[in-house]
């Protein structure tokens, strides 16, 4: 027989488990260190243009997805692991009327659904530092390139090491990072391992007012709608408000 | 609905094998050794292994609504 979907347990409600990336599909939002202004610089550095036919990896809400379909008129598809951000995604590409140059899937960066040799660039902004087997996802990457192909990797990075294990404790807690990040050599060995040719691989630093940029990224009926989502969360969730305070 | 150009390019995430569109809301994995399953649900393809590996051994044509 064939399985029904009530037999599955269903995934708990973003008010009794508001993980990070659930707090996002939720409100909306999204994050990626160094805002808008480190998107359009990687979007730069890809080469991305009206022609270019784009994988974004962890699209997330599809914030960038959005952006470049609006902004470049490239053809875009996201993937992300989460059906949740999908669904926000694809709300978002129905309200900026991109909907004809994108397209969203749930899937694993590290088993991409994809044939070989299929996309111009590769996008994945923060992501990859997430994922565990961080080989087995740039092997894909680099698989669903044509030849020739450019992969744009925003990553968080360790400018020191060994790490302070406090700050090693607030990025699990803040961000749910309960995998290893590395230094930005670590990742180029990464990605050369994986057959790609590095063209530039260069640390940024940001301060916290340099994600406020992001808030650019939301119109003013996504920027309210994000605070109003959180307000509501703050007042039906428990989880939340201990978590906020 | 999903369009022509996707479908095509579209693979199985286990064995990269290509998929089928079947009753518009399953795609299934052509290769005869893999036999996963992938639903549709609310018209987002969810390409997931361990989502295609609980319909490993549910036939085509037991296929219920995703």
């Amino acid at each position: 027989m064939p399985p029904e979907r009530s037999e599955q347990k269903p995934a708990p409600s973003v008010e009794e488990d508001p993980t990070y990336f659930e707090l996002h599909a939720y409100t909306g939002a999204t994050k990626h260190m160094g805002g808008l202004r480190t998107t359009k610089e990687l979007i730069e550095l890809c080469g991305i243009d009206e022609g270019t036919y784009v994988l974004e990896i962890g699209c997330g809400v599809g914030a960038t997805a959005c952006y470049m379909a609006k902004e470049i008129g490239c053809r875009v598809l996201g993937v992300d692991i989460r059906p949740s951000m999908i669904e926000r995604a694809k709300e978002r590409a129905a309200r900026e009327h991109v909907e004809d140059r994108l397209e969203f899937r749930v899937a694993d960066a590290t088993d991409l659904p994809f044939e070989d040799g299929l996309f111009d660039a590769a996008l994945v902004e923060s992501v990859t530092t997430f994922i565990e087997d961080k080989t087995a996802a740039i092997q894909e990457y680099a698989r669903v390139l044509k030849p020739g192909g450019c992969a744009g990797l925003n990553e968080e990075i360790w400018l020191k090491t060994p790490p302070p294990e406090e700050i090693v404790d607030y990025a699990a807690k803040t961000w749910d990072i309960h995998t290893e990040i590395v230094t930005l050599d670590r990742w180029v060995e990464l990605l050369e391992a994986s057959g790609l040719e590095i063209t530039l691989a260069s640390p940024r630093t940001f301060g916290v007012m340099t994600n406020v940029s992001e808030l650019a990224r939301y119109g003013c009926r996504d920027f309210l709608t994000l605070l109003w989502r959180t307000t509501k969360l703050y007042f039906t969730s428990a989880p939340f408000r201990q978590g906020s305070t | 609905m999903i369009s022509e150009d996707l479908l095509r390019i579209l693979a199985c995430p286990a064995c990269k094998a290509k998929v089928e569109l079947v009753r518009e809301t399953w795609l299934v994995c052509t290769n005869d050794e893999c036999r996963r399953k992938y639903p549709i649900r609310d018209s987002i393809p969810i390409m997931l292994i361990e989502e295609g590996d609980k319909y490993i051994d549910v036939n085509v044509e037991d296929l219920g609504t995703p």
